[in-house]
């Protein structure tokens, strides 16, 4: 969720879930009250917060926006999946080291 | 569609009033979106998704920061629930278990939705297992239709939510699997059904095929449930489908309740 919105922008809740489903070729898609639950929990610890809101079909929208906390706690966990990648593909080489 | 604008209507007014005044606007816009673009089961799953949601914030608003004050309206909801089914049920306080199982799926159920720590939801949802236990147990207590009713809504509920959430790959077997839960609980009073349960079942293995995750969570579980349930099984007549089955209603059932209390699931992760 934070990396949809560090790469699409602002976005509501719906354009969360279609940005996601964008960006992940529909591998992947959320339901509507766990998007709201999430951004409930991101908005609560300070990683995203309300960018704006505008009034649609008379009613009002909130937009999102990542903070500085939220892009540092994506940037950590892109960290740490570099990391295991890294220590997954060494493990991938000893093992075809050791088998020859 | 006039049936889905009445369901969203109730649904936001699941919502505590502040929360509701703050955000329901802003949901109900969401809403209205994914239906236009959802079709069929997809549409039942958002509103229940938005629905579960609701419900959660609700419980949680209940229970801010309050671990015993939680515990305390969980059982008074419990106590009041329990009575009701005591007297409804006709046996007055001989149906003692009923109300002990009543009572503990309650106040498990609560606790596991509370805004609390993970640990203390997850003594939740072990109350609602141990519950669920008896539940599946033909003989060892008669629990009041009204209760094994709910659980069988709880389940298919949950199996509609997953229709909407999770990878493309695994999420229609997922809600397959739920939904077959929670037929089988519903139907489960019948004995001439008990052969539809074992059937129903065979997709809750598969849930952990497609789910490695969830699968490794709760692999330790499923094994102690089933070692406790042999005899059950045997009077069932399920042995004759293969321990695949067994398993696979462990699995099901086990995995179903873990996705009800938000311990696993798509909003629990960092997100």
């Amino acid at each position: 969720m934070l990396t949809a919105l560090a790469g699409a922008g602002p976005l509501h809740g719906y354009g969360l879930v279609q940005a996601i489903e964008s960006m992940t070729d529909g591998a992947e898609s959320l339901s509507l009250g766990g998007v709201y639950g999430v951004l409930d929990r991101l908005e609560s610890v300070g990683q995203v917060r309300v960018h704006s809101q505008a009034v649609e079909s008379g009613r009002t929208r909130r937009y999102y926006a990542i903070t500085d906390p939220g892009r540092q706690a994506l940037s950590d966990e892109a960290d740490r999946m570099e990391a295991d990648a890294r220590l997954g593909r060494t493990m991938l080489r000893s093992l075809a080291d050791g088998g020859r | 569609m006039t049936l889905l604008r009445w369901a969203i209507d109730h649904v936001i007014l699941l919502y505590p009033p502040d929360y509701r005044a703050a955000r329901g606007d802003d949901i109900r816009n969401g809403l209205d979106e994914a239906l236009e673009d959802a079709t069929g089961l997809q549409m039942l799953g958002h509103v229940v998704s938005v629905a579960v949601h609701a419900w959660r914030t609700r419980v949680q608003a209940a229970t801010e920061g309050r671990r015993f004050g939680a515990l305390r309206q969980g059982l008074v909801l419990a106590i009041i629930v329990s009575l009701s089914a005591a007297i409804t049920d006709g046996r007055g306080w001989d149906g003692w278990p009923n109300l002990f199982t009543t009572g503990l799926l309650l106040a498990g159920t609560w606790l596991s939705m509370a805004n609390v720590g993970r640990w203390v939801r997850l003594i939740g949802l072990a109350a609602v297992l141990v519950a669920g236990h008896n539940f599946f147990d033909p003989h060892a207590i008669a629990i009041p239709l009204i209760g094994q009713y709910s659980a069988g809504i709880v389940l298919l509920v949950f199996g509609l939510r997953l229709a909407s959430a999770g990878s493309r790959s695994s999420r229609h077997i997922r809600a397959v699997a739920a939904v077959g839960v929670g037929l089988s609980v519903l139907s489960g009073s019948y004995p001439s059904t008990q052969y539809l349960l074992p059937a129903l079942m065979i997709a809750g293995l598969l849930i952990g095929l497609v789910d490695p995750r969830s699968a490794i969570a709760v692999a330790a579980l499923p094994l102690l449930v089933t070692a406790t349930r042999f005899n059950w099984m045997l009077d069932m007549g399920l042995l004759r489908f293969g321990w695949p089955v067994a398993a696979a209603i462990c699995i099901a059932s086990l995995i179903a309740l873990l996705h009800v209390g938000g311990v696993f699931g798509p909003e629990a992760g960092p997100g």
